[in-house]
């Protein structure tokens, strides 16, 4: 058994506003470079506002990109936030404690990068918040079609943002208490306003707690109808056969809590290593998600499965002739090797030893590994079925990406590291108060003459 | 009008001789820019009737085929039900239109049209100094950004339209003549309206050899198609 | 979940000792009293009954086809989904170190013996299914053809069904050796001297423990793998592939899903059963149901969810296809069954389970428990039937939506013949199987402890890394 340090509410406290009060030089450096990636992006933007949509790789019948690619993966990543935080939360699980502010600080980060795809993407940007409700036309007197999965898109982010945002903002309230008291100047002013009178009294704590259990109910059926949506937007297109399955919604689901879960993973092992985190962020934390990953990652192959298959058996020639592309024709065939491999087969045997989860740098890899694999996996469903949409082979292409859609991907990744660091400069990233309340409850249980860890249990 | 219009198209692969006339009438009729060599290798090139051309048979017993693809103008577009913004509907006239003002470029639509015959403006459009005095002033040039389809040449049916109220009369069969349509020098295509039961187009629609694009998936298409007379063809598919 | 307050702390613990409640358990596992008797004799004469329906419609000419035999794969699929599935309930809280599940995981997993019950109804329904030429089965679309892979698709059905069997048998007699050893020491003649062999030498050194709980691991999550794919296989080479043209992706993981809610629903009744006629009051309480129940709530809304994701396609499509295929599957003639089997499945179970003093009860679980398998049941019939009675099974579209196919007087037989197979199996196997975990029990005393926090009594959870 592994021996945990006993902490202090003293420690606690010092550990985790070590990043908010005491920022390290490298700290700096580190956010001056990724906001140089970001500033290159919008420079990319720029480029392809004032020039045309035409700097992009897309071309007929490709008509969607990487834009598109990165817009799926960054709303997948989105997922984990709740997937952590609301799910375990109501279930309890003690190892959540210091994954879910990195979980749904994440989730905001993705998300709200990913709610920028559809601007770059757009022929005519400025006009885009006709496709957003309200977005009402007062020159033509039109609303937007609520046919459209475009519409439904911008309706699910959005709630599924302000819900998280929410969400981050309550379980913050005692975390900006303390930093609250410990801070001066300007710096003060402003958490104490965020900290919204926060004494902790009985009555705060428990209303905070009622909220908090209420926001995670009432978030999920967001959290699964946002990748749900934008699963739609390719499945109910009949014109696109590869595109055109009833698997996509929980396949989607599934692919963004693997992907999302795997994400945090790799946040918090770099947290983790930049702020020498080791008591808080420990291996057995890691040890729980990763047997959690390995169930997800195993529910989404069988979907996985479950899709090729289907799509495969009716043997009709566009859908053999699209499997073909995405399975054996270059490049795609190297792709598809590389996400099966990094998707699942690498990591997940991995994972089933114990050495490999509770070792950090490993996780850290294997946990990249799938999302570099899930990136691809999103390639491989876009783009491919595009090239080949119907019989009609005139009109089959291809698609090569343009140096400015690279820029703009490797922008978001920059844009949402920024962001997390951003927060981790200014809240605590893992919550104090979370924290606290796992050392208090924890305990152990003598079982013969093993001390067994344990924790209490309100009901 | 009594009743409603339908435009609609029929098109005789057997008369097509793949002579491209109706493309080079629709460039100009609709002003469509010059498609440059790098736009057919971006496969950006803007055609809103383009000559599809299958290779039938194995070499050297090879035979070209020639189908005339343009917008369907399907009764149950699968391009406008995705539209996010209305940017596409169809008019009581069976029409399936486009407004490009109101286009926003989500390219949706394109993606959902199995005909691949919707178009997207990747630049802003530029014609060669020669050409600034073809363009047809009653087209609108469309901004780059926004999606574009053949309409049937609509400006031509309005024109008419007007015309044939100003003199008291109605519109016949043959009034309305699409670009494509009049520059075809087979008599390929014929444009008129379906729901006018003597109409040319109406009795075509009759015609035995007559079938239409990706008709499975339900979309109604406006456009018939007449199958190839071919007297060497053993019993294949027609596109 | 927080309730407020210090009120209201339920801790089920047990009162006794575990070595009282190995005699307890043991001894009701060797009574026989006569009510006991009287049950297993209705229930084979019910079973008895399906044979007469089986012999009925076979002798009807029936073998000859696929078509009259909708009903009998409606009930295959319908105890793949509960009693077979059952044990996942055992599986997947042992994964999640839950407590929970101790006392109800026995329960759960001796639902495995029905395995013998699915292979014998497989038999008449692989012989009657048609061949794959000129259709297309799951694993090689065209290539059945040219005689490869072998046997495809019967031979792949019954491969999964019966490793599905044999894993489930093993999981149980793997979980209950412990109990079997304890139970041979005080049970003597032939009972005894079968224990000591299934006992397999127990004794319970440390490598004897490490390998059981390696074996229930492996077991377990094999056994997760093969009911998921016996799901997947059965829907579809009993179900989708004999409708042509269907291709409905979500459906396979749609019905495996119903077989996680229905599992559940299916130990949450059996607990019922064995709490008020077994006299084991003490030993299931209502944080069981609770939490069985908890677990329910959030698989009907999946189930919900599923559906509706494999609806909005077809629906949205509109393409003439997916219109013949909404008509067969839900809104055609099956209409009505399809109704009660979303206000059963989803509908009841949301508005009555998601008030929580509900979900806490014994009482309120049950009830939407048995809503759940009638409409499972239903949702079995209306699908299996349904695709059973497709004509013209062959080529690439479906050409017309068949009416609905009532039940004759053979089809009701083996239907209620089937249910009656499937509990008497059960409930001889409680009777040589304790129905109590024991050596979980024991465990879960050990790892749960109630000890003050602060003045308040709370219930402490031990999980061992």
């Amino acid at each position: 058994m592994q021996l945990r340090p006993a902490l202090t509410e003293r420690d606690i406290n010092r550990d985790l506003l070590r990043p908010v009060l005491a920022t390290p030089i490298w700290f700096y450096f580190l956010l001056g470079g990724l906001a140089i990636g970001v500033c290159t992006a919008i420079g990319g933007f720029a480029w392809a506002v004032n020039h045309g949509t035409g700097v992009y790789g897309i071309n007929r019948p490709v008509m969607w990109g990487f834009l598109l690619v990165n817009f799926v993966f960054w709303v997948g990543i989105s997922h984990a936030g709740v997937m952590l935080s609301a799910i375990l939360r109501l279930s309890n699980a003690e190892w959540r404690r210091p994954a879910t502010r990195a979980a749904e600080v994440l989730t905001i980060f993705a998300l709200g990068t990913a709610a920028l795809h559809p601007v770059f993407h757009t022929g005519r940007p400025w006009r885009i918040y006709w496709s957003m409700p309200p977005g009402y036309d007062f020159g033509r007197g039109i609303w937007p079609d609520v046919r459209s999965p475009f519409v439904w898109d911008p309706t699910a982010i959005s709630t599924y943002l302000t819900g998280t945002t929410l969400f981050v903002i309550l379980l913050l309230i005692p975390d900006l208490a303390v930093l609250r008291d410990r801070s001066s100047g300007l710096m003060q002013k402003v958490y104490g306003f965020l900290s919204m009178g926060w004494k902790g009294n009985t009555r705060q704590w428990k209303l905070q707690i009622i909220a908090g259990f209420l926001l995670s109910a009432l978030i999920l059926p967001v959290f699964v109808s946002v990748h749900s949506i934008v699963s739609w937007d390719f499945a109910v297109q009949i014109a696109v056969e590869g595109w055109h399955a009833t698997i996509f919604a929980p396949y989607f689901v599934i692919g963004a809590v693997h992907s999302g879960v795997a994400g945090v993973i790799s946040v918090l092992a770099l947290l983790r290593w930049m702020f020498r985190w080791e008591n808080y962020i420990r291996d057995d934390h890691f040890d729980a998600l990763a047997r959690l990953m390995i169930v997800v990652a195993t529910a989404w192959f069988y979907f996985l499965v479950i899709e090729f298959f289907l799509g495969i058996y009716p043997a009709e020639e566009p859908e053999i002739s699209l499997r073909t592309l995405q399975v054996f024709e270059w490049p795609f065939n190297a792709t598809f090797i590389v996400f099966l491999l990094m998707g699942y087969f690498v990591p997940v045997p991995l994972w089933l030893f114990r050495r490999v989860r509770q070792n950090v740098a490993l996780m850290f890899w294997t946990t990249l590994m799938v999302n570099i694999g899930m990136w691809l996996e999103r390639f491989i469903i876009i783009i491919p079925s595009l090239m080949r949409k119907q019989p009609l082979t005139f009109s089959w292409g291809s698609y090569n990406p343009s140096p400015i859609e690279l820029i703009l991907v490797a922008g978001s990744f920059c844009l949402v590291f920024l962001g997390v660091l951003t927060f981790s400069k200014f809240f605590p990233i893992i919550p104090l108060a979370d924290a606290k309340e796992g050392v208090a409850l924890e305990t152990h249980v003598r079982v013969g003459k093993v001390m067994v860890p344990a924790a209490y249990r309100e009901e | 009008m009594a009743v409603e219009r339908k435009w609609g198209m029929a098109v005789d692969a057997d008369k097509c001789t793949g002579c491209q006339a109706c493309v080079v009438a629709c460039q100009s009729e609709n002003n469509i820019p010059v498609n440059e060599p790098d736009h057919f290798l971006q496969r950006r090139a803007i055609q809103w009737i383009r000559i599809e051309r299958y290779w039938e048979g194995e070499f050297p017993d090879v035979r070209a085929r020639f189908v005339p693809m343009l917008c369907q103008h399907c009764e149950n577009a699968p391009c406008e039900s995705v539209c996010p913004v209305f940017a596409t509907y169809h008019n009581n006239e069976g029409l399936n239109v486009q407004v490009y003002n109101r286009c926003i470029g989500t390219r949706f639509c394109a993606n959902n049209d199995p005909w691949n015959v919707r178009f997207f403006n990747f630049w802003e459009p530029v014609w060669p100094e020669t050409l600034r005095n073809q363009l047809n002033t009653d087209v609108s040039v469309r901004s780059r950004g926004i999606m574009e389809k053949c309409t049937f040449c609509i400006q031509r049916i309005r024109r008419t339209t007007r015309d044939a109220g100003l003199e008291g009369r109605e519109v016949t069969d043959g009034d309305v003549v699409p670009a494509c349509v009049q520059a075809c020098p087979t008599n390929a295509l014929v444009f008129g309206d379906l729901n006018d039961h003597d109409s040319q187009v109406a009795h075509l629609r009759e015609d035995g050899r007559q079938y239409r694009i990706l008709d499975h998936l339900g979309t109604e298409p406006s456009v018939y198609y007449m199958a190839k007379i071919d007297p060497y063809a053993a019993e294949g598919e027609h596109a | 979940m927080h309730n407020g307050g210090p009120h209201g702390h339920h801790v089920d613990l047990l009162e006794r000792s575990s070595e009282e409640a190995a005699g307890e358990v043991l001894g009701w596992t060797e009574r026989t009293g006569p009510a006991y008797l009287l049950v297993v004799l209705v229930l084979a004469a019910v079973a008895a009954l399906g044979v007469v329906g089986f012999a009925m419609k076979a002798a009807d000419g029936g073998l000859d086809s696929h078509h009259p035999w909708g009903y009998l794969a409606a009930a295959l699929a319908f105890i793949m989904t509960t009693s077979l599935s059952a044990p996942l309930v055992a599986i997947a809280p042992r994964f999640g170190k839950a407590h929970w599940n101790r006392y109800v995981s026995r329960i759960a997993e001796t639902w495995s013996v029905v395995g013998l019950l699915s292979i014998l109804i497989m038999v008449p329904l692989l012989l009657t299914l048609p061949s794959a030429e000129h259709r297309q089965t799951l694993l090689m679309y065209n290539k059945v053809a040219e005689g490869w892979p072998v046997g495809a698709p019967h031979l792949y059905v019954a491969l999964v069904l019966v490793f599905t069997a044999i894993n489930g048998f093993g999981l149980l007699w793997a979980s209950a050796i412990p109990d079997f050893a304890l139970a041979k020491s005080r049970v003597g003649g032939l009972r005894g001297a079968l224990y000591s062999k299934l006992a397999l030498g127990w004794v319970g050194t440390k490598r004897q423990w490490r390998a059981l709980r390696a074996g229930l691991g492996v077991l377990g999550a094999l056994y997760f793998i093969f009911i998921v794919w016996s799901h997947t296989t059965i829907s579809f080479d009993f179900g989708q592939s004999l409708v042509p043209g269907l291709r409905d992706s979500v459906f396979p993981a749609w019905q495996a899903l119903g077989g996680i809610q229905a599992a559940l629903a299916t130990v949450i009744v059996t607990s019922f059963v064995v709490r008020m006629f077994g006299g084991f009051k003490e030993y299931i309480g209502v944080n069981q149901f609770w939490s069985m129940a908890k677990l329910m709530l959030a698989s009907s809304l999946l189930w919900m969810y599923f559906w509706w994701s494999g609806f909005i396609i077809y629906w949205y499509a509109k393409t003439p296809q997916a219109q013949d295929f909404l008509q067969l599957m839900w809104f055609g003639p099956y209409r009505t069954i399809f109704i009660i089997t979303i206000i059963c499945n989803f509908a009841l179970v949301l508005g009555i389970l998601m008030w929580n003093p509900v979900r806490k009860s014994i009482l309120g679980p049950t009830i939407v428990s048995c809503l759940i398998i009638f409409g499972a049941f239903l949702d079995k019939i209306r699908i299996y039937v349904g695709f059973y009675s497709v004509e013209e099974y062959t080529g690439h579209i479906l050409q017309e939506v068949p009416e609905a196919v009532p039940p004759g007087l053979g089809d009701g037989l083996m239907v209620a013949g089937v249910i009656g197979g499937a509990l008497l199996l059960y409930t001889l196997a409680i009777k040589f199987v304790p129905i109590f975990n024991l050596w979980e029990i024991r465990e879960g005393s050990m790892l749960q402890v109630i000890r003050p926090f602060k003045r308040l009594p709370l219930k402490i959870l031990a999980k061992p890394e």
